[in-house]
């Protein structure tokens, strides 16, 4: 999970130039708490100003930052707009600790406060998405936003966005997202995340993306609900013990309707899942159907399990280990997976979702260049980089 | 089709185990129809398996469907002819009468009967996603499917596979007593191929076993509609059900873990000498069996087990229900259950060098504090989806009603609940099992294993605290 800290520093003090490109206003605003600035298509986008020595390039990617010293991006928005989500689309070669700034209502101009922001390396254009309000010194009417690149670096922005919601929306998107499931995984047998709260749109979306969850769990709200219906029961005994039975029901009730909720809520993911499992996989054909993560693995164990029955052992090769190579053994004993650099008298090769081994000119498998195999033959290809092939005898 | 063989499979295995059930019982059966049936089959398959084990180990059988029908068969021979020699000199009483049903009001009972049908539902989805999915999770390929699929393949209990890769090893899982696993062969031997639905099949059948035990449990107690909500509520616990619906081996421990712990509280709230003898009789039978379950069950609950039964015999001499004979004879019992099965299990496991440990070994375990394990286990315990509100509200009763939770025959489930749960911490705060905690894989296993004792002991506290006690029938 990431660490979030805040640091104030005096930044902005060290603005050398401004970009002055035309209106302070956004060249589309999307509804009433949405503001999007795009840089794609070698557009300049108004009112940013720099800090530090940042080289400025426009691009079709976006707007080309290289930095050689400590450096920020940033502009001036409207208070009357809460922000409670960051976007941003972007394209990085590199690792960069980078930072978000902002200005806190009361402090000077100069002294924007900062919270880390890692931009992990892309391919293409790639997105990041700030709950800015898990920030616990976010200003959500802030009047300054800024991007901050340490030396060395270089971005492309292709597009920042900044929302907002009011309470009533995020109470709606609180109560969806009491009913976003999450989905079976192999850590379902151990633990479940159970229902989460989130108050953003985003937050919601990115809710089980994440090991832990970001967001809240829900079970807070049910026991402050379970506290304060405890409170009142013995309050409500101690002004009237006649009445004891009677509110003892009633917290009975209470308790039994937030129980029945909470197996509504996690019932309706496992049928969730169940209809998921049956759209993908129970009730498609053989060399169409998928299981969870593991796509088509199960088709492909099987598949290969019929070529290489004659045999005593194979080679097996996947992107890693695990699941893979439990699962094949599971579906071939006896005939048992071995890895290429162990003695034996396997000339099959089961290949899984591995694209870098392939069959020569000479008929060899092949990975980076080096050989791998004596020349044979495919006996059968899922496809590219899946297959099993055998070597001449 | 092939999911036909299931009964097929069990139909031996039950009825043998509901003869035994009975020749225990003897002339004071104290179990429900539907209870017997239950425990026959649950504790008939594990005691089928256990002699299949022991025949095996012995020389006399293969781990084959003529070596398993060979066992079942002279099993059930010998208990039908114990059955017959003595049911004719036995005056069986009748079994205890159980409380009045109470008349529901319109809108419980549609509350009930939905919460039911939403149950149900769950339960055939469940049943299906078990039966028709690929292996999935870890211990399925690794462990248990595997060790069945090794064992019909061999057709012998065999420890050591060729992995076919010299860097991953799978090692402990040997160590597990064979019984889910050769249940597996058992079934798939039926269908002359490893048949991965036949196979799971046998887990839904556990996790029904522990269902209607749960029920049963509470019906001696309380009236129909009472004992079908704890039902209701063991059911909708989010991490129960789905090792229930997996090919895992929890609930089967589960429910052997309290068919013992039910046997025992049902010696303690009967209501004659006789009825409590039954039930400890019962207990000694379940108790002896839970050893042939998982390793836990040898280092875990059989000490808390035994210590619960120490109680329970002090407080039945006490209150002059037992004499010194019947002590005697309830220990000796269980000394007996504890050595035939436990015994050549153990001396096996020695003989063969297998860890006691759940997978691992239990010995050179260093001692020290394990940092982030308490915030581990805060977060899975009650910010997390597994046990709905069970844990928060089980605890709330027993502090706010002590009377009802530790001063009534209520206590042996509270009391091992807290045991267990309470005594497992220290292993998670100061041992290397502190991983099982902080990487949530072993901690919360070891709660599914409890859950069936902690609802009951919920519903028997709530059902007191709300119900004046219910006269019973005529």
């Amino acid at each position: 999970m990431k660490r979030m800290y805040h640091a104030s520093v005096n930044i902005r003090s060290l603005l050398i130039g401004t970009l002055f490109l035309g209106a302070l206003a956004p060249s589309h605003a999307n509804a009433m708490r949405s503001a999007e600035w795009s840089f794609a298509g070698e557009t300049f986008e108004s009112g940013w100003e720099v800090a530090g020595d940042p080289s400025l390039t426009s691009t079709p990617e976006g707007l080309r930052i290289s930095t050689t010293v400590r450096s920020l991006f940033g502009r001036s928005v409207s208070t009357a707009d809460p922000i409670d989500t960051i976007s941003l689309d972007y394209k990085a070669d590199d690792y960069i600790e980078a930072g978000i700034y902002w200005h806190e209502k009361g402090r000077d101009n100069d002294d924007l406060t900062k919270a880390s922001l890692r931009l992990a390396p892309t391919n293409g254009v790639g997105s990041i998405y700030l709950d800015m309000t898990k920030y616990e010194r976010w200003e959500r009417r802030t009047d300054f936003i800024g991007i901050g690149l340490p030396a060395d670096s270089e971005l492309i922005i292709n597009r920042l966005r900044v929302q907002g919601w009011n309470p009533v929306e995020k109470l709606l998107v609180a109560l969806r997202s009491f009913w976003t499931f999450d989905s079976i995984r192999p850590s379902s047998i151990n633990f479940l995340w159970g229902p989460h709260i989130a108050f953003t749109p985003i937050g919601r979306e990115m809710m089980f993306k994440s090991t832990p969850p970001m967001e809240q769990s829900a079970n807070r709200y049910f026991y402050i609900v379970m506290g304060i219906a405890v409170a009142w029961t013995v309050y409500g005994i101690k002004k009237y013990p006649a009445r004891k039975k009677k509110a003892m029901s009633t917290l009975a009730g209470v308790m039994a309707a937030l129980w029945i909720t909470y197996d509504i809520r996690m019932g309706t993911e496992f049928l969730w899942n169940a209809k998921h499992d049956y759209d993908t996989y129970l009730s498609k054909p053989i060399g169409q159907r998928t299981f969870r993560e593991r796509s088509f693995f199960t088709d492909f164990a099987a598949g290969a399990a019929s070529l290489v029955q004659d045999r005593k052992e194979y080679v097996f090769l996947a992107p890693q280990r695990w699941p893979y190579l439990g699962l094949i053994r599971y579906y071939t004993y006896p005939i048992v997976p071995t890895e290429p650099e162990q003695d034996g008298t396997k000339d099959t090769w089961v290949v899984y979702k591995r694209p870098d081994v392939i069959l020569n000119p000479k008929n060899q498998l092949e990975s980076r260049g080096v050989v791998l195999t004596r020349p044979g033959g495919i006996l059968h290809e899922f496809e590219t980089g899946t297959f099993i092939f055998r070597e001449q005898s | 089709m092939m999911l036909l063989l299931l009964p097929v499979g069990l139909l031996l295995p039950t009825v043998s185990g509901w003869l035994t059930l009975r020749l225990v019982e003897k002339e004071h059966p104290v179990l429900l129809n539907l209870e017997r049936w239950t425990l026959g089959c649950l504790l008939g398959t594990t005691l089928s398996m256990y002699l299949s084990f022991l025949a095996h180990i012995a020389g006399f059988m293969s781990l084959s469907l003529t070596g398993f029908l060979g066992i079942q068969v002279s099993y059930f021979l010998l208990v039908s002819l114990l059955w017959m020699r003595f049911h004719v000199s036995w005056h069986v009483k009748p079994v205890p009468s159980l409380p009045k049903n109470v008349r529901l009001s319109k809108p419980v009972t549609i509350l009930l009967a939905t919460l039911m049908c939403w149950t149900l539902l769950k339960l055939i989805v469940g049943a299906v996603i078990l039966v028709s999915t690929p292996p999935y999770q870890d211990d399925v390929f690794n462990n248990w499917n595997m060790r069945g699929k090794l064992f019909g393949i061999t057709n012998a209990l065999t420890l050591e596979f060729a992995i076919g890769n010299d860097i991953t090893a799978v090692g402990g899982v040997s160590s597990y007593p064979p019984t889910v696993s050769m249940t597996k062969t058992m079934l798939t031997d039926m269908a002359r191929q490893w048949h991965e639905g036949l196979a799971n099949s046998i887990h839904f059948v556990w996790f029904l076993c522990v269902l209607i035990l749960v029920y049963c449990t509470l019906r001696r107690r309380m009236p129909a509609a009472w004992a079908l909500a704890g039902v209701y509520g063991l059911s909708s616990l989010p991490l129960f059900f789905m090792h229930g619906v997996t090919p895992y081996a929890d609930v089967f421990m589960a429910a052997h873990i309290f068919a013992a712990v039910s046997m025992l509280y049902g010696a303690v709230s009967a209501q004659s000498d006789e009825h409590s003898a039954s039930f400890l009789r019962l207990g000694a039978l379940a108790t002896g069996l839970l050893v042939f379950t998982k390793n836990e069950a040898l280092l875990l609950y059989l000490p808390v087990i035994l210590l619960l039964l120490v109680f329970i015999l002090r407080h039945l001499h006490a209150h002059d229900v037992f004499g010194e004979k019947q002590v005697r004879r309830t220990v000796s019992n269980f000394a007996m259950a504890l050595l035939l099965v436990g015994a050549p299990w153990i001396l096996f496991k020695l003989a063969h060098n297998l860890p006691f440990g759940n997978a691992k070994s239990v010995s050179g375990l260093e001692i020290a504090w394990q940092e982030g394990v308490a915030y581990a286990i805060i977060i899975n315990t009650f910010f997390e989806g597994n046990w709905a509100l069970l844990i928060p509200l089980l605890l709330g009763c027993i502090v706010f009603f002590q009377k009802e939770s530790l001063r009534s025959a209520t206590v042996i489930f509270t009391a091992f609940f807290l045991l267990l749960y309470i005594g497992q911490l220290p292993l998670f705060f100061f041992t290397g099992l502190s991983t099982e905690a902080l990487n949530q894989t072993g901690y919360a296993r070891g709660l599914v294993q409890i859950a069936p004792i902690g609802v009951t002991a919920l519903f028997l506290i709530v059902h007191s605290v709300l119900s004046p006690p219910t006269a019973a029938k005529d």
